[in-house]
């Protein structure tokens, strides 16, 4: 695939089925997206897109039960001096006061639930909208 | 983001089990991991290791979480995982995460081989 050619100057939208072997071409599309808009430089791309996986990956394991039926949906855009991002999956959503610090306590050795925590630690707003046709995450980025 | 190398070098004075990984770690590779220890150290008898991480360019919750099972298999078997590096990027990962709470980290292989057991 020609990403260059698909993705538009500066919004980009792909659907992939549930299924992490598709996150590699998540990766690709947000490097391009970053060569085509000259934003190397100038945010920590490393971070974001492990905030982006770690968000892609909670999708489609806890969103979609890794039901390769059910789609995600990763949204790129840029508005003003912000990177956004909107990961979408089919999951009823979950209550963030569930979530716990995994940096404090017992919590230490949990084998999972460190990607929100990485997620948040990266990005500048991370926020979870939960609805009837499923969960959607926005994070947004700084460009300096 | 899957292309994961290594290679095991054994110190000889300590007996530890140095394993240099090069790519990344991440949730479609993160098996190889356990593969390693349960398949080769365990069965040498290599229970104290060391994950040399200074050549890794990405890791992700996943993987970090593959690091606690790893050390879980090995404390089964009296031993200890311990971790190297210094790269900077990986180092705020592992951090962030706490890990440097709950692990033994090292600059380098020759402190850890040392220091570990």
């Amino acid at each position: 695939m020609n990403l260059r050619k698909n993705i538009q100057k500066d919004s980009i939208k792909i659907i992939i089925p549930s299924d992490f072997i598709y996150l590699k071409i998540i990766e690709d599309v947000f490097w391009e997206f970053l060569k085509i808009n000259k934003l190397l430089q100038k945010i920590k791309a490393d971070e974001i897109l492990l905030a982006i996986v770690e968000g892609v990956v909670n999708a489609i394991k806890h969103g979609n039960n890794n039901d390769l039926k059910q789609d995600v949906s990763f949204f790129l855009f840029l508005e003003k001096k912000y990177l956004n991002i909107i990961i979408k999956d089919k999951g009823k959503g979950f209550n963030l006061k569930d979530l716990k610090d995994p940096t404090k306590g017992k919590n230490l050795t949990n084998k999972n639930g460190r990607g929100i925590f990485i997620m948040k630690n990266f990005m500048d707003k991370v926020n979870y909208n939960f609805s009837s046709d499923g969960t959607e995450l926005h994070m947004r980025k700084e460009i300096l | 983001m899957t292309n994961l190398d290594y290679n095991i070098n054994i110190d000889k004075k300590s007996g530890v089990a140095v394993v240099i990984f090069s790519g990344s770690i991440d949730i479609n590779n993160k098996d190889k991991i356990l593969q390693i220890v349960k398949n080769r150290l365990v069965p040498e008898n290599k229970q104290f290791v060391l994950f040399d991480l200074n050549n890794l360019q990405y890791i992700d919750s996943s993987g970090l979480g593959i690091f606690l099972t790893a050390r879980s298999i090995l404390d089964k078997h009296n031993g200890d995982l311990g971790l190297v590096v210094t790269d900077k990027n990986i180092k705020k990962i592992l951090n962030l995460a706490g890990f440097n709470k709950i692990f033994k980290i090292f600059d380098t292989s020759r402190e850890g081989c040392r220091k570990l057991k």
